[in-house]
């Protein structure tokens, strides 16, 4: 996928664990895992707003579109 | 306006079901057991040609010359029984297999309803099984019929019985739904996994 989610950087820089995160976040640790890892197909608006929240960031810290990238 | 979903009777509906298609599938596999022991019975009778004896044929007299209203011979009557006996009871497995396939898939589709996952992709070949289960099935179950009765109108001519083939139209309309219910269910298991795949 030509889509690549970047939240592991993002709390590397916060030194955040994301056990922390699913806390704040209500999100299920399973479900940011797939996120982290790129095993999900689609993000609600609301997980977006929930995560770019928590994390004080931009959904463009987050993802990042590289054409070049193949599934 | 969102429409209210009663969980409650869902799940009652779905349990009571449940409960049906164990104890269904269980009675038609000793009805199975029974039809099996009848073609045995009767082939061993076919083959040693066995003399059943006075009583016996007094009481095959009684029951199945009473029953078609004919005056059979004792003879007659003797053949008649094990014709029944093999291809009624071949008729009887046939048909009594395919209800066991039937149940078995049903009971599968339903164990997967009550763990919360009705549209997986598993059910919808279930469903694409039992389409094509029935459409088969209103086919070849008229065969076995058909052949019943061939058998005894032409080993019993003083018996006034039609030999006929005719498709069972029934199943096969019920093929036809279950065809069209299995891709509504496929595009669900689609549906579910992309909900899956969002987080």
């Amino acid at each position: 996928m030509s889509i690549i989610i970047r939240l592991d950087r993002v709390l590397a820089d916060q030194k955040m664990p994301l056990t922390e995160l699913a806390d704040k976040t209500n999100i299920s640790v399973v479900n940011l895992s797939k996120l982290k890892t790129g095993k999900v197909k689609a993000i609600r608006f609301s997980t977006l707003e929930a995560i770019c929240d928590v994390l004080a960031c931009q959904p463009g810290d987050i993802l990042e579109y590289d054409p070049k990238t193949s599934e | 306006m969102e429409q209210s979903f009663d969980k409650k009777r869902f799940n009652t509906v779905m349990n009571i079901t449940h409960v049906i298609t164990k104890i269904g599938k269980w009675l038609f596999i000793v009805a199975f057991g029974f039809a099996t022991l009848s073609v045995l019975v009767g082939l061993v009778l076919m083959i040693i040609n066995v003399d059943l004896g006075a009583i016996e044929v007094a009481v095959t007299e009684a029951s199945l010359g009473g029953a078609l209203g004919e005056n059979l011979t004792a003879i007659d009557a003797i053949l008649l029984l094990k014709q029944v006996l093999v291809f009624g009871g071949l008729a009887g497995m046939v048909t009594l297999a395919f209800l066991i396939y039937v149940l078995h898939n049903l009971d599968l589709v339903l164990d997967n309803v009550k763990a919360q996952q009705p549209f997986v992709h598993n059910n919808a070949v279930r469903l694409f099984n039992l389409a094509y289960g029935f459409m088969i099935a209103s086919i070849i179950l008229p065969i076995f019929q058909f052949l019943l009765r061939y058998q005894i109108m032409i080993e019993n001519p003083s018996i006034d019985i039609n030999a006929e083939y005719t498709l069972y139209t029934g199943y096969l309309f019920v093929g036809l739904l279950l065809y069209i219910l299995a891709h509504i269910f496929a595009y669900g298991s689609h549906l579910q996994t992309s909900y899956d795949e969002t987080v």
